[in-house]
């Protein structure tokens, strides 16, 4: 492991990609913890987010030739993460509620055991779930995952005040249904 | 409804990042505007509320056991590719002693043809395309070798060998059937050599669709370009809008249009 230690993300794609398959368990052991809870966050159940992260680094291992250094390691990852995403997203549809205005009161109901702020994080849960998937994405890239605007325009092919505009009106929708929610 | 110009300083302001001056401007609008004001307080209290929100963990011991699995795996298939080393540099130790031989014989025959008459030199060139053509089974033979290392040191050898349909069948059948991905790239980029012929570029374009590897998706995309074939130009859209698709080579096919066109 001497090999690979102090190395950049990119550093050790390139030794990855000349046949150090090895210098993806650093890769793996940084970022498989924030990209499961990006897959949870979407809306994917524990055992399947463990899988799509599995995906995730196999695809990285198979295709890691076709990596170019024009872009961030995080990058080329987020972006096979969406693909990895979308191919399971026909084969297992997640299952996200478009009804608020019923299960909300269940599942505030089943936290009134908890403190006051265990019931906003509850409330904050279930508006980012009734969030159209799009918003949910660019919000947890950027404010949940720290990605910068850069990186994200990047990720969804667009420019970098063009993800704040969707960052915009996401925090915008999230605010309607979070404050519906308070209400109910 | 607030525009997308405002927007956007709204979250360089929501950041920290808006400069002084829009700042200042910004917060003078805030003094009197309760509702912009509530607005921005509001999706604060949800950005933060956001980092905190507590999240189940992986069964990381569990997911970095499967990968190790998968990584020994790819070893196991990187090493049977240099298993095969030694004993095709045998093959080509006997393939050097064969063709020496050929040499050998053919110097004989030359020497001995030389004394003859014009019907002898005659009999000279059927040896030398007796020859050529017997190499050239012998490396077309090799594209059904086990060994994808040998496989793509017979597309090499074909790639600067004449263009004829022989040769470039056996490529295209490369590029379309073989079972390892490096093999049907590299046949790819060899028929790119081949590209004034028409029968290349429909062997490309038909190809194509066909290929489940984005690498010799990719590679054909790019055989496309350096070839110039603009009839390509309505699989590469199709490529480029397929959701399906791998993102990069959706851009690449989009990029590659622009260059057609």
């Amino acid at each position: 492991m001497q090999l690979f230690s102090n190395k950049t993300d990119e550093e050790l794609m390139a030794l990855l990609s000349s046949g150090h398959l090895d210098a993806v368990s650093i890769l793996f052991k940084k970022y498989h913890v924030q990209l499961f809870h990006f897959f949870l966050k979407m809306g994917n159940n524990k055992p399947n987010s463990e899988d799509l992260v599995q995906a995730v680094f196999e695809r990285i291992i198979r295709y890691r030739h076709t990596y170019k250094t024009s872009m961030t390691f995080r990058t080329w990852m987020y972006q096979i993460a969406r693909n990895v995403r979308a191919d399971d997203y026909y084969k297992q549809k997640p299952e996200v509620p478009t009804d608020f205005s019923v299960s909300s009161e269940h599942a505030i109901a089943d936290h009134h055991s908890g403190g006051y702020d265990e019931i906003l994080l509850v409330q904050m849960e279930k508006a980012l779930n009734y969030l159209p998937s799009e918003q949910r994405e660019v919000l947890l890239l950027t404010r949940y995952q720290q990605l910068k605007y850069a990186e994200v325009g990047a990720i969804l092919g667009c420019t970098e005040n063009a993800v704040k505009v969707k960052v915009f009106r996401a925090l915008e929708q999230l605010r309607s249904i979070y404050f519906k929610l308070e209400k109910l | 409804m607030i525009n997308d110009k405002i927007a956007q300083q709204l979250i360089d302001y929501l950041d920290g990042n808006l400069s002084e001056n829009a700042t200042k401007a910004l917060e003078t609008q805030l003094a009197t505007d309760a509702d912009l004001r509530k607005m921005l307080d509001e999706m604060r209290e949800l950005q933060a509320n956001m980092t905190h929100l507590t999240l189940e963990q992986p069964d990381s011991k569990e997911m970095t056991a499967r990968l190790q699995d998968f990584i020994q795996t790819e070893k196991k298939n990187i090493s049977s590719e240099v298993a095969l080393q030694p004993n095709t540099r045998m093959r080509i130790k006997e393939w050097l002693l064969a063709a020496a031989s050929v040499v050998l014989l053919l110097g004989f025959g030359f020497g001995w043809l030389w004394k003859n008459n014009r019907q002898q030199a005659v009999q000279i060139e059927l040896l030398q395309d007796e020859m050529r053509i017997t190499q050239r089974m012998m490396v077309l033979a090799t594209l059904d070798k086990p060994s994808a290392s040998e496989r793509i040191r017979a597309v090499n050898v074909l790639q600067k060998e004449q263009a004829d349909p022989e040769i470039i069948n056996a490529l295209v059948q490369t590029m379309n059937f073989d079972d390892m991905t490096n093999v049907r790239m590299k046949a790819t980029q060899a028929l790119a050599k081949f590209g004034n012929d028409p029968a290349v570029k429909t062997a490309l374009i038909h190809s194509l669709p066909q290929q489940e590897s984005p690498e010799v998706q990719i590679a054909i995309i790019e055989a496309l370009v350096e070839i110039g074939v603009k009839d390509a130009v309505p699989i590469l859209r199709e490529f480029s809008l397929d959701q399906g698709r791998q993102d990069f080579v959706r851009q690449k096919a989009a990029s590659s249009i622009q260059k057609l066109i």
